[in-house]
């Protein structure tokens, strides 16, 4: 049986527009579907209920008056990593949230610009340090699709809230897969744009050389709105490019026809599940069926490139932690505190050979891999989605195998600076989400978006509703 | 010869950071494992390495065309 659908976020703005809807009675709607599944699912680290319907009001009247900004009431909410002037935001840490912004994260303030409205804070797993949504000091994330399971994470609040109905959309980063995890593990698009395209000016940092920030959505168009709304050249964080950043609509238009989609050759990652493996020969039969040229690629050995990542990713974790580490080891759980030690035993010289390396790996991999392709279609996860109690380790030694085994997949395009998109390809037997990922050469958003749009538009899987709460 | 171990501890103690000899001893081999992995990356050209502004320059190079 096909499960009932929830509402995409473009298909709200078109409402909104038509005055089919007003955003009191969107926001309202989240609000009640909130109220049912947080008891549930645990996707919020704090609900801002009152200011979320003041905003909604605002907007109602904002769009009488004649405001048509592109994302005008729109009930969103993010992962709580994301500096607001004289607010706090917690990094779903013991730690942070005792400090103030200063100013306020460019993504939400374009967001704000664009006239959406947040209905609270997001939970996270620690620090933005862990692939499944395990928190210590919030509360794990569970998993809509069925709350014994994990979200996967790092930001799984995102995933679960957009899941489940609470929010539209919502904002995720992604160090080692941590937009892309969450979205395939609860059903969703998650893009992890091209390294240098979008801001990550006051957004809580991992690893500051892989960070990215990106939107979990119900459909690959409102991935696109999103993404249309926060890219682009941000003076504030002097990474990003300058390439301009195309309106959302165009960002899902390219024609599938002609497009060459690559099939790896191999396992490039080891053995996948079987079910997943199925899904995905599924997808690309329907691509193909849409016009699109399957080709054969062979990727290269994808381990050096996660032994760089995470060379990377614990060196600057290290960096970044060693004050709080000395000083407030308690306030650490022991998931994030062992995964961040071993950046203290890094010499500078293989952080810096994984850095020297970088460009010319990627020249490389465009080169071969992505040569006669115009994205790879490859596995996000191995395994189906696990459960909590499957990845509930506490032993460090048992942590990293762990996290090793879930990010496999992902983590090497943190460290080729790469664009993902996570998307959902229907439902196991067991009820939980399938997935794969797409990958392409930098800046081919378009591509990627407009092969899940097509893709959406094709199986009518979008948006899919988890059974509701009783 | 000594053990990854030791000189892990030695560098978490003048960190100021507390860590048992066997977690030391773990720590050291998963450095050592991340080590060994990033040896078999592509090795860096002999050259200056301005980072990050020579990888993003390969990023806007290699961007797809129709982007």
């Amino acid at each position: 049986m096909r499960p009932n659908r929830l509402q995409s976020l473009t298909e709200l703005m078109a409402d909104l527009e038509a005055g089919r809807i007003s955003s009191v009675e969107a926001t309202e709607a989240c609000l009640r579907t909130t109220e049912a599944w947080q008891p549930r699912i645990n996707a919020f680290i704090r609900i801002d209920g009152d200011k979320a319907l003041a905003a909604a009001k605002a907007a109602d009247a904002a769009r009488k008056a004649g405001d048509r900004r592109p994302l005008l009431g729109a009930p969103l909410a993010h992962k709580d990593m994301f500096l607001r002037k004289g607010e706090r935001s917690s990094g779903g840490s013991a730690i942070l949230g005792d400090q103030i912004g200063d100013d306020d994260a460019t993504v939400v303030a374009r967001l704000a610009a664009a006239g959406a409205l947040e209905t609270g804070r997001l939970n996270m797993s620690e620090f933005a340090a862990g692939p499944t949504g395990h928190n210590a000091h919030f509360g794990h994330a569970r998993n809509p699709w069925n709350p014994e399971h994990i979200t996967g994470g790092s930001s799984s609040g995102s995933g679960a809230a957009t899941a489940a109905g609470c929010v539209y959309a919502a904002l995720g980063s992604d160090t080692g897969g941590s937009i892309r995890l969450p979205a395939i593990m609860c059903g969703l698009y998650g893009l992890k744009p091209t390294y240098g395209r979008v801001s990550r000016f006051g957004a809580m940092p991992r690893a500051w050389s892989l960070d990215t920030v990106g939107p979990l959505a119900r459909s690959a168009a409102d991935a696109a709105l999103i993404l249309a709304t926060i890219a682009g050249h941000d003076p504030k964080d002097p990474t990003t490019s300058r390439r301009p950043v195309a309106d959302w609509r165009r960002l899902i238009d390219r024609p599938v026809k002609g497009l060459r989609l690559g099939r790896a050759k191999g396992l490039p990652f080891g053995p996948v599940d079987p079910e997943t493996a199925q899904s995905h020969e599924r997808a690309l039969k329907a691509f193909a069926a849409m016009g699109a040229e399957i080709v054969e690629v062979k990727l290269p050995d994808c381990q050096p490139l996660y032994s760089a990542a995470d060379a990377i990713s614990k060196s600057e974790a290290a960096t970044l932690h060693a004050r709080w580490m000395r000083a407030r080891p308690v306030d650490y759980s022991v998931h994030v505190y062992s995964r961040t030690e071993a950046g203290f035993a890094i010499p500078a010289t293989v952080y810096l050979e994984a850095q020297a390396a970088r460009a010319n790996v990627l020249r490389a991999f465009c080169d071969r891999a992505l040569a006669g392709a115009d994205a790879v279609l490859l596995p996000s996860i191995m395994t189906p989605v696990p459960s909590i109690a499957e990845t509930d380790e506490g032993e460090p030694g048992a942590i990293q195998g762990m996290v090793a085994g879930i990010t496999r997949a992902t983590r090497p395009f943190n460290y080729l600076g790469l664009p993902g998109l996570a998307m959902p390809l229907g439902l196991s037997s067991l009820g939980l989400p399938l997935s794969c990922q797409l990958i392409a050469r930098p800046f081919a958003e378009r591509t990627l978006l407009s092969l899940g749009h097509a893709y959406g538009q094709a199986t009518g899987e979008d948006g899919a509703a988890p059974p509701q709460p009783v | 010869m000594s053990k990854p171990g030791d000189w892990v501890a030695a560098v978490a103690d003048a960190r100021g950071l507390k860590m048992t000899e066997a977690r030391a001893a773990e720590v050291g081999e998963e450095a050592q494992r991340i080590g060994a992995g990033v040896a078999t990356v592509a090795a860096a050209h002999f050259g200056f390495y301005d980072e990050p502004i020579q990888f993003l320059a390969a990023l806007d190079q290699l961007a797809e065309d129709d982007a």
